[in-house]
């Protein structure tokens, strides 16, 4: 064969080349997006949820304790030990003489109330029981935002004896530190909050489990509480982390009993008070030669926020008052005509009226 | 060698810089971004969730009242127009009334049925031919996690009656929420979902990613926040929808069923707490202290497993039940059953002299209200739409017959050999020849026994046993089953099936090879009736409306029996069944199995074979 | 060799054309034909912790252009309803900002108590004072202002004819009282929801966002979270469904000559006609049986037992129809109507003024009380 003819060859052996391997390649990529078509049967085919479902169904338990008038006697709980420790939420519901803890296997089982915590609204109960499948309590926070969860719990008592508790799908919303109480008489829940976007303040609710889809605990669903910020229910699980020192036995009081004692400080300003303690904080005055003044703040200037919290209203300002440290630097924004000036203050000591 | 290693060589080389350029291409972005390939992903899942919601769109209904107030939705499961709703929508919006389409126009509706008990009602469309439908799946398969999308009108908030739609996932199954009133509005064996389902939700439908129905939403849960959605609400299951169908079809007030009897649990053990002594269920043999196993089917294991299931089921279902009796005997129990009654309405509404025009319309609504809710439960309200649901039920039925044949055409008749058999052993043969005009002979060969042969030649019938044609009354002819499953077979594909023993009408729901089936009742002049069943689904939930069962007698009782067919397959432009059993009782137990041996067309053309009355005039010579 | 040489180029051309239409046809059947595959549990999965990711670089996509939004005072009301509700919450409050000259969008819910000083912090934590402009009460959004910035981040919009029912949207938010927003994830329920004016969601929308974000997978702008309730006009209508997977959002493409009225300080009012009816019994429209006093019907000369028979050409059948027509317009819009006047049998038009509804005395208006 001629040099030409063998070139001409090669060459058009090395176009048939190219036109197959790409053919090839478009049969790899268009293959499976082909797949990818609305099922015609109804045969069940599973759902991404079935593994975190299955798993936290074993552990969930439901609690029956005492009604008291409109408050229900009963909630949702969870077992957290191989012993039988049932994690459920603090209520009136546990001061009855009679608690009882349902398995998911439909077997009743008188429980014991071990110990309270009305901060973080937890509560433990033991039972006599084994109980194998449990779940693990990381000391680390689990999950974060936009992250899938399902929440298991028997909101309004619709699983009764073994059937399975409700389970709603959400995401984490946020997680956030968060001051709220359902009504002015309950006690305030302070503390770290999981934020999620199911509708989890419901009657019985509180004591369930928010799973992420990879079956670790995010935390306990809490009780129905109220945000002031928003006027709305609050739908949040107290934290994993939480949960874990509180099972642990470590508390909030034996923490704040470490922590030295402080000198309380004095900003020398009189906040306008007149109005009310619901009013925006304007300075009445300042006393001569205070921190106030010589940090250059002067009557009628409103209060917006003193060391990075916003002061909405003078009860704001009494608050973070109370918790100012005498030589401390805080900085105070106040709104003076259409200006926002930031203005750095050291509080004196506070010296007792006598 | 050189000119051919080359080209081999560069293959290779170009197949591993394409592979290496596609590494490089779906390599995953940062954390702040998403790769092309993972973005493709999660907009392929999201395309699944905006297919079903298209499937599913054109056929959901904004119910309203004639004034255009009030609202509920519903779904259109039949392109003739007919709807599915709740009870209570009906009982706000009245007999009659306006409805909205995706299309964004309105049309008018009628009641056609309604069930109190389980707050289901069917309306039927005007205005349109064809109407987008959607259709019910088998609520069998919902499980907790699957996701669950509701569309409809809550707060009535469509202008332009495009519907709402809402996204969840199942939150429980054969879930309980107690109902109001006397045996109404109960919600057993319900779906529980945490998609949004508030007031004016009511009646529509809840659907999967396949865009199939699985329930008609109803009720939720509501927290001291009014009537708002708080991530509970309940919808009836597809499958008790289809349970209530045909009664509803029929134009009937619908009664749920009871057994009146009750279990309880007593240590792991589902227990026959109470019984009603004269009851059927009672006279089947069921007595305090067995042990519940099975009902329809079904393994129970609890109390309220058996209370769910039985709240499903309308009057006068043949329901089964499997007891452990006290010497530890297992015991099978069908029985019909009873009806849950409900209060009668007060007082009809006082009629008014020289009412205005717009009063008039609103007595007028009121009087069919009270009619509805004071009609007899069980009875045929309306015989007319009642025989117009009939023909159109019997036309789907020819419509299945067609696609199930497919392209195949008929232009002779068939000759059938079946082997007859006893309990497994073959007791004789059975040659069955249909013709296209419905004309058939049968001839029954046992192997011990003269040989009996049967005739109808469209309109008369007539027998020979030891030589002799004689005529049979069609009394007696609905009284042979061997004669019934081949005029059956040969019936069904004629302009009008059944024709022959009387005019048409919807009897109600019942059961028939284990699924919800329509019976249709046939009366004759001389009052003597015939019954015939069609399944409207198949074991896999899809639409397939054959015949599936066929009796002198409602309970396949007396002498006629019954005869079930199943397993159509066509022969030579023919569909036959390949499954025949001649069955006895409530509980269908067969005695006669015919199995096909050869399905040949019929050659000689002459329908000699089918002369009566030559052939009697021949006897009597 | 030889040989095969001279005769391969004949065998390779034909061995081309058929090994290569044989991929061809091969490839075609394979996409038409596969059988719907369902994805396995796993892949199901991976799309859903992949969603995730994605609601995460969304939400990061429109944090630049979020506002947190702090009022001072104002009035409050304890025992009986201001804007419609009983309490309001005492957090700060979600604005986007819509310029880079700094314009922020708001609603109007997140002012029910009328507050003297507003003050906004914008997200590279700067706060600064802000003027209450304009306000649209038939879409419940207001307009801020910041003096002194440029270059602040805007959100990318998406046109309502490109937002598909049923595709993802979230709501963002900064109420609940972090420096960082919440979200909550849903679906876009409809479309022309309210007059036209919102695209309703399912997504949880509460005081958490009013005023802020709701968003779509690719982290654009759909609209601004608004409580919205056919039923009333009060600011803060709609409220009573929080969180209830009815929410809704107004968006901004095409409401470019609004943003310029509510620059400008404008307030738009709904339109308020003035009659209650029922259809007429022979189909000819609504048949009026009341007409309220010193409102737009009655200025008109409106009658009670007249027929209405069509607003702007559209046929007025029933009630619901009318309000849907009104809803789409504004106080002080001029339009044709037509109606048969009582006792008469022909139809004839009208031009009518519509008004605005009814003065509450508690909602008369936003400007805030004098401030020192």
């Amino acid at each position: 064969m001629s040099r030409e003819k063998q070139q001409a060859y090669q060459a058009r052996v090395f176009c048939q080349a190219i036109v197959q391997v790409s053919l090839l390649l478009g049969v790899w990529l268009f293959g499976p997006a082909a797949g990818l078509l609305v099922a015609q049967t109804d045969l069940p085919v599973g759902n991404a949820l079935q593994e975190a479902i299955d798993f936290g169904q074993a552990r969930m338990v439901k609690v029956i304790g005492a009604g008291a008038g409109r408050v229900e006697g009963y909630g949702t709980g969870m077992i957290v030990s191989p012993d039988g420790l049932i994690l459920t939420s603090q209520g009136v519901f546990l001061d009855g003489q009679q608690t009882r803890v349902i398995l998911a296997d439909g077997s009743t089982h008188e429980a014991t109330v071990l110990r309270r915590d009305r901060e973080v609204q937890l509560a433990l109960l033991k039972i006599e029981q084994a109980t194998p499948e449990y779940f693990e309590l990381s000391s680390q926070p689990v999950g974060e935002q936009g992250d899938w969860v399902v929440a298991l719990n028997n909101a309004f008592k619709v699983a009764d004896k073994q059937e399975p508790v409700s389970v709603m799908l959400g995401v984490i919303a946020l997680r956030t530190a968060m001051e709220a109480r359902l009504n002015e008489r309950d006690v305030a829940y302070r503390g770290n909050l999981v934020l999620i976007d199911a509708i989890t303040s419901n009657p019985g609710a509180a004591g369930g489990a928010v799973l992420t889809l990879d079956k670790r605990l995010v935390g306990v669903v809490g009780k129905i509480i109220n945000s002031s910020e928003t006027n709305t229910r609050l739908n949040y699980a107290v934290p994993v982390e939480t949960v874990a020192a509180f099972v642990a036995g470590k508390s909030k009081e034996q923490e704040a009993a470490v922590t030295p004692t402080v000198v309380r400080g004095d900003l020398g300003i009189r906040i306008m008070e007149l109005g009310g303690r619901k009013d925006p904080a304007y300075i009445d005055r300042v006393t001569r030669g205070g921190p106030a003044e010589q940090a250059g703040l002067k009557a009628d200037d409103l209060i917006v926020s003193v060391g990075g919290e916003k002061i909405g209203t003078v009860r704001d300002y009494l608050q973070v008052a109370e918790r100012l440290e005498a030589g401390q630097e805080v900085i105070i924004v106040v709104k003076r005509g259409l200006e926002l000036l930031r203005l750095p203050v050291i509080p004196v000591e506070k010296k007792e009226s006598p | 060698m050189n000119t051919e290693l080359r080209p081999c060589c560069r293959r290779l080389l170009m197949c591993c810089g394409i592979c290496l350029l596609l590494q490089i291409l779906s390599f995953s972005g940062t954390a702040q971004e998403i790769s092309p390939e993972d973005w493709n992903r999660v907009k392929a899942a999201e395309s699944q969730r905006l297919d079903a919601i298209r499937l599913v769109e054109g056929s959901v209904v904004a119910i309203y009242d004639f004034g255009r107030q009030g609202g509920g939705s519903g779904v259109v499961i039949d392109a003739s127009g007919i709807a599915v709703t709740n009870h209570h929508v009906i009982m706000g919006a009245g007999v009659k009334g306006m409805a909205g389409l995706a299309d964004g126009q309105l049309y008018e509706w009628d009641l056609i049925g309604t069930d109190p008990g389980g707050d289901v009602a069917i309306i039927q469309l005007k205005g349109k031919s064809e109407f987008p439908r959607s259709r019910l799946a088998d609520s069998e398969t919902v499980r907790v996690g699957d996701w669950a999308l509701a569309m409809g009108n809550p707060f009535v908030l469509t202008e332009d009656q495009s519907p709402t739609v809402t996204l969840g996932i199942v939150s429980g199954v054969k879930r309980f929420q107690e109902g109001a009133g006397q045996n109404q509005l109960v919600y057993g064996n319900c779906i529980q979902v945490d998609s949004s389902i508030n007031p004016g939700n009511s009646g529509g439908p809840l659907f999967n990613l396949s865009g199939r129905v699985i329930g008609i939403n109803g009720r939720g849960s509501f927290l001291d926040r009014g009537r708002v959605n708080v991530g509970l609400g309940y919808a009836i299951s597809s499958n008790q929808i289809k349970n209530f169908l045909p009664d509803l079809l029929a134009t009937k007030l619908v009664e749920h069923g009871t057994l009146d009897a009750n279990f309880s649990d007593q240590g792991g053990r589902v227990v026959c707490s109470t019984i009603n002594e004269t009851s059927a269920v009672a006279e089947a043999g069921l007595e305090l202290g067995d042990e519940l196993l099975e009902f329809e089917s079904e393994t129970i294991e609890s109390a309220n497993q058996f209370m769910n299931l039985i709240c499903t089921l309308p009057v006068g279902w043949p329901a089964t039940l499997k007891v452990r009796k006290s010497d530890d005997s297992i015991r099978e129990i069908t029985v019909r059953l009873l009806g849950l009654p409900y209060a009668k309405p007060g007082k009809p509404p006082t009629p008014k002299e020289n009412p205005k025009p717009e009063e008039r319309q609103q007595l007028e609504l009121q009087q069919a209200m009270y009619d509805l809710l004071a009609a007899e439960p069980g009875a045929i309200r309306l015989p007319e739409v009642n025989r117009h649901y009939a023909k159109h039920y019997l036309g789907r039925m020819q419509g299945w017959y067609k696609a199930k044949l497919g392209q195949q055409t008929r232009n002779l008749g068939l000759t059938i050999e079946d082997r007859v058999l006893r309990q497994g052993e073959e007791v004789g043969r059975c040659i069955s020849r249909l013709d296209p005009t419905g004309a058939v002979r049968v001839e029954y060969r046992p192997g011990d026994g003269p040989v009996e042969e049967y005739l109808f030649d469209g309109q008369r019938f007539a027998i020979r046993r030891d030589g002799q044609w004689k005529e049979m009354t069609a009394t007696e002819a609905k009284l042979s089953p061997l004669l019934l499953q081949a005029m059956a077979m040969a019936s069904i594909q004629t302009a009008e099936p059944f024709a022959r023993f009387g005019e048409v009408s919807l009897d109600g729901g019942d059961k028939a090879l284990g699924r919800p089936a329509i019976r249709f009742k046939s009366l004759d002049p001389d009052e003597d009736w015939f019954y015939f069943w069609i399944n409207l689904y198949d074991q896999n939930s899809n639409e397939a409306e054959s015949l599936v069962q066929i009796s002198a007698d409602k309970d396949c009782d007396g002498k006629g029996r019954g005869v079930t067919f199943n397993d159509w397959q066509p022969h030579s432009g023919w569909l036959v069944a390949a499954q025949r059993v001649v069955v006895q009782g409530l509980a269908k137990q067969p005695e006669m199995q015919l199995q096909i041996e050869s399905a040949t067309p019929l050659t000689d053309p002459s329908s000699d074979w089918a002369n009566i009355n030559a052939l009697i005039q021949e006897g009597q010579r | 060799m030889r040989l095969m040489q001279r005769c391969q180029p004949h065998w390779s051309r034909l061995s081309f054309w058929v090994v290569n239409a044989t991929i061809l046809v091969f490839s075609c059947l394979a996409a038409r034909q596969l059988p719907a595959q369902e994805p396995s549990d796993a892949e199901r999965l991976t799309a859903m912790v992949l969603t995730s990711k994605a609601f995460r670089v969304a939400a990061a996509k429109i944090q630049p252009a979020l506002v947190t939004i702090e009022s001072f005072g104002g009035v409050s009301a304890v025992q009986g309803k201001i804007g419609g509700i009983r309490q309001q919450g005492e957090g700060n409050t979600t604005g986007v900002m819509i310029s880079p000259d700094g314009y922020i969008i708001t609603s109007t819910f997140n002012f029910i108590k009328r507050p003297p000083v507003i003050t906004v912090i914008t997200s590279d934590g700067q706060r600064r004072v802000a003027q209450l402009l304009g306000r649209d009460d038939t879409r419940k959004i207001c307009l801020l202002k910041i003096d002194g910035v440029q270059g602040m981040p805007v959100p990318e919009l998406v046109s309502p004819t490109d937002v598909v029912v049923g595709q993802w949207a979230i709501s963002v938010g900064v109420g609940f009282g972090d420096a960082n927003a919440a979200i909550s994830a849903g679906i876009v329920s409809a479309k022309n929801r309210i007059g036209g004016k919102a695209i309703q969601t399912d997504a949880n929308i509460s005081p958490a966002c009013y005023g802020g974000p709701l968003i779509d997978l690719e982290g654009r702008l759909i609209g601004i979270c608004v409580p919205l309730n056919p039923q009333s006009q009060a600011i803060g209508a709609g409220v009573e469904w929080y969180d209830s997977g009815i929410g809704f959002a107004i968006p901004l493409v095409g409401a470019e000559s609004l943003i310029e009225r509510l620059k400008a300080g404008e307030r738009i009012q709904p339109a308020f006609l003035g009659v209650q009816g029922a259809p007429d019994p022979q189909g000819k429209g609504l048949l009026l049986n009341q007409v309220s006093p010193g409102t737009a019907a009655a200025a008109a000369g409106l009658k009670a037992e007249d027929v209405l028979v069509s607003v702007n050409g559209e046929p007025t059948k029933d009630l619901m129809s009318l309000r849907s027509i009104l809803g789409r317009f504004e106080a002080g819009k001029e339009l044709e109507v037509e109606l048969i006047p009582k006792g008469e049998s022909e139809a004839k038009k009208i031009q009518l003024v519509l008004g605005a509804p009814p003065a509450d005395p508690n909602q008369s208006q936003l400007e805030p009380p004098k401030i020192r």
